[in-house]
């Protein structure tokens, strides 16, 4: 080694006549992938694609989809317009209008509630900050679609009433 | 001159039909198969009321789209050019076929009809002529297109394809010396014969050399995989036909599919023996045609029924999985496969055991005809499994394959042969 | 047959010719040439010679002008200087015109009832392959070699003459 400290110079190994003649190394190659056509072939069905729309993947009760707001018993949103999800929000896609509650226990409510779900990372900041439990991902739904933006920003009523499939 | 006219329209639009079947099949096989050699299932969409063949019906999709999608063209284009090179390139694509041979000859009512469209005295070099004027499509396309990409593609792909037709036609010249010809037809009856009375005259039995540069040099000239340098994604965008859209495009995809058979056809017709079947010489089918016949009638027959029983199969077990059209699809194509099944049992009834002379003869030229196209599938699938195994060259890798090792030894190959051939005349 | 041939030959070869000598750019020139070229195939071809024929695309067409070709792009680039703005009518005009006084010299020719010398009885094997080669390794073998030899020195001069110059073996 005639410089010490640095890093050892990687030597190639010297290929073989047969290696560099390439026609038996692109046989073997051939082998290789001619195998795996073989097994597709003959066992279509335990190919590991999940063929999408009719069949699904399962996935975990921790994944963040689609927001919901919670309800009390009487069916008005939980959430108080504290503004900590806003807050904390990294992409800020909430916005919150609070306005006084008649009850004095609660203080606030939030008179509009909305999200820009193109906006949104869903990385789920809002549901960890919410201090009364109002807003969750836990819907499972990810497959959010519609054909101009204004329809991505969904607003309290939405949000509230957040059904299933993935139409908004 | 009449009949003689029908005979040469007629062989040529066979030979256009059998280019233009392959080209969307070999698309499809293309896709399946890299899929299936990734471990992807490919294509398996698109339906036609719901019958998807395996993802075949993706390149119908794939034409209506390209017929109805807008022909977006740089502004500063080569007016001229740039629309001819897409022509030039299908066209050189499509006439190479003219001169190679898909059977022996059809003897119908006294007239022998020989298979193929021209049968040139210098078939070979006709070829390479025509193969060496597709350069142009591809240089000038990419020139006309007046853009950066397209211009490094043409650079590269004429480089290319100057370097390797030198091989191409050296590694080609010892078979040409042992046949003693250039006429294709005549290379491919000489395949025929036996050696030591067991082993098949093919080229590649007697110029096993030459056949390994010839392979090498056909996939450099179709620029397929390992030397794609002319349309490599990572480097050049799509090489010459980026500025390409729509059908223009689609002609440039297209002759690179109809290329590839041009190269398999000539892999099968010069080294593989071309519509030989081998240890079957055209007498022995004659005379055991009845025969021969009647058990590949039965034996198409009973393979048919046994493909229905296995689509029967899936469609009962596969029952409840899409809820729409597309269970239909085993049933139907299982309803397909066990009609022509019954259909070529049936055929039994009809006595094809006792065929006449021109029966005879029709069978053998479908025989031939036959092996030849599944030679040709062979190769043509061969490109595709080469490409989705090998990973491309380097552009001076490419240079210095051609240049510095296949040139010498495809002319270490001609003296070799020369030397072998004056010893064994001797 | 033969004198159809050879009258669209030479029109698709002078046509091609005078289109090639008076093109603006030299891509447009060289894609005339091989026009040309293609032309002169055809008259090789009339006059039964189809080993010559071919050999005039592969070796012509096919090579010298794709080398060709492959220098003028390099040298030019993909960027024209647009040319194709402003197309020049006379052009086309001046290449038609030997198609013009070839269609009505053939018009005339066709009518009358032997047109041109195509009886000559040509000797047996003319123009094949075997032939030609004999020609060229046999008859005049000498003169083959050293027009051989001829380009050798002549492609060693062009590369001492195009090495960079620093590395003149002589300097």
């Amino acid at each position: 080694m005639p410089y010490k400290g640095l890093p050892e110079v990687v030597t190639t190994r010297r290929r073989s006549f047969w290696e560099s003649a390439y026609f038996v190394e692109i046989c073997k190659g051939l082998a290789v992938t001619g195998r795996h056509l073989l097994r597709n072939l003959l066992h279509t069905g335990e190919m590991p694609t999940v063929q999408y729309p009719e069949q699904r993947r399962d996935y975990g009760p921790r994944f963040r989809g689609r927001h919901r707001l919670l309800q009390r018993e009487d069916g008005s949103p939980r959430c108080v317009a504290c503004m900590m999800c806003s807050t904390v929000c990294p992409a800020d896609c909430i916005e919150i209008v609070a306005a006084e509650h008649a009850d004095p226990a609660i203080e606030k409510y939030p008179a509009s509630f909305t999200i820009d779900l193109l906006r949104c990372v869903y990385c789920g900041l809002c549901e960890e900050a919410c201090p009364c439990d109002a807003i969750r991902m836990d819907t499972g739904i990810y497959e959010i679609a519609a054909d101009n933006r204004q329809a991505f920003v969904v607003d309290k009523d939405f949000l509230l009433h957040n059904d299933k499939d993935g139409t908004l | 001159m009449v009949p003689l006219v029908l005979e040469a329209f007629a062989k040529i639009v066979f030979m256009f039909l059998l280019i233009m079947g392959f080209v969307p099949l070999l698309i499809w096989a293309e896709r399946k198969g890299s899929a299936f050699i990734q471990d992807r299932t490919g294509p398996n969409r698109a339906a036609v009321l719901g019958i998807r063949l395996a993802g075949l019906v993706h390149p119908i999709a794939d034409v209506l789209k390209l017929v109805f999608k807008e022909d977006v063209v740089p502004a500063q284009r080569h007016r001229f050019l740039y629309a001819f090179a897409p022509m030039l390139v299908m066209v050189v694509a499509m006439s190479t076929y003219a001169v190679i041979p898909f059977g022996d000859y059809l003897e119908i009512g006294g007239r022998r009809i020989p298979l193929v469209v021209a049968d040139l005295k210098v078939g070979m070099l006709y070829i390479l002529a025509i193969a060496s004027l597709g350069t142009y499509g591809v240089a000038l396309g990419g020139w006309a297109s007046n853009s950066k990409y397209t211009f490094l593609g043409a650079m590269r792909s004429t480089a290319s394809m100057i370097s390797y037709e030198i091989t191409m036609a050296l590694s080609l010249l010892g078979l040409f010396m042992i046949f003693g010809t250039l006429q294709i037809t005549q290379i491919v009856a000489g395949q025929g014969e036996l050696i030591w009375g067991w082993l098949p005259r093919w080229g590649i039995v007697v110029q096993p050399v030459g056949f390994l540069l010839f392979i090498a040099a056909v996939y450099a000239e179709t620029n397929r995989t390992p030397f794609d340098m002319t349309e490599r994604d990572s480097e050049i965008v799509a090489g010459y036909h980026t500025e390409y859209s729509s059908l223009k495009f689609a002609l440039f995809f297209m002759a690179e599919y109809a290329h590839m058979v041009v190269a398999a056809a000539l892999i099968a017709a010069l080294f593989f023996g071309g519509y030989q079947i081998p240890w079957l010489p055209r007498s022995l089918l004659e005379a055991h045609a009845g025969m021969l016949l009647t058990g590949s009638l039965a034996a198409g027959g009973g393979l048919s029924l046994v493909v229905a029983w296995l689509y029967f199969r899936r469609a009962r077990r596969e029952r409840g999985w899409y809820n729409d059209s597309r269970e239909r699809e085993p049933g139907f194509l299982g309803a397909v496969a066990a009609l022509v099944g019954l259909g070529l049992l049936g055929s039994l009834t009809l006595a094809p055991w006792s065929v006449g002379a021109a029966g005879a003869s029709i069978f053998v030229t479908v025989a031939q005809t036959g092996c030849f196209i599944a030679k040709v599938a062979f190769f043509a699938w061969l490109f595709i499994w080469v490409r989705w195994t090998v990973p491309s060259f380097r552009y001076d890798q490419v240079m210095r394959l051609g240049w510095q090792i296949m040139l010498p030894v495809g002319l270490l190959n001609l003296a070799a042969t020369a030397v072998w051939l004056v010893i064994a005349h001797r | 047959m033969e004198t159809f041939l050879f009258f669209f030959g030479g029109a698709v070869l002078l046509s091609g010719g005078i289109a090639a000598v008076a093109s603006r750019s030299a891509v447009n020139a060289a894609c005339w040439l091989v026009f040309a070229f293609l032309g002169a195939a055809g008259l090789f071809a009339a006059l039964h010679a189809p080993f010559l024929a071919v050999l005039q695309v592969l070796v012509y067409a096919g090579a010298v002008m794709v080398l060709f070709l492959f220098v003028i792009m390099m040298l030019e680039g993909p960027v024209m200087q647009g040319e194709s703005r402003r197309p020049r009518l006379w052009l086309p005009l001046l290449a038609m015109a030997p198609a013009v006084v070839i269609a009505v010299v053939a018009s005339r020719a066709l009518r009358t009832a032997a047109p041109v010398g195509f009886d000559t009885v040509l000797p047996d094997g003319f123009g094949q392959p075997l032939r030609v080669s004999w020609l060229l390794l046999q008859d005049y073998v000498f003169a083959f070699q050293m027009i051989a030899i001829l380009l050798l020195v002549a492609m060693v001069g062009a590369l001492a003459l195009g090495r960079s110059e620093r590395k003149r073996p002589w300097q």
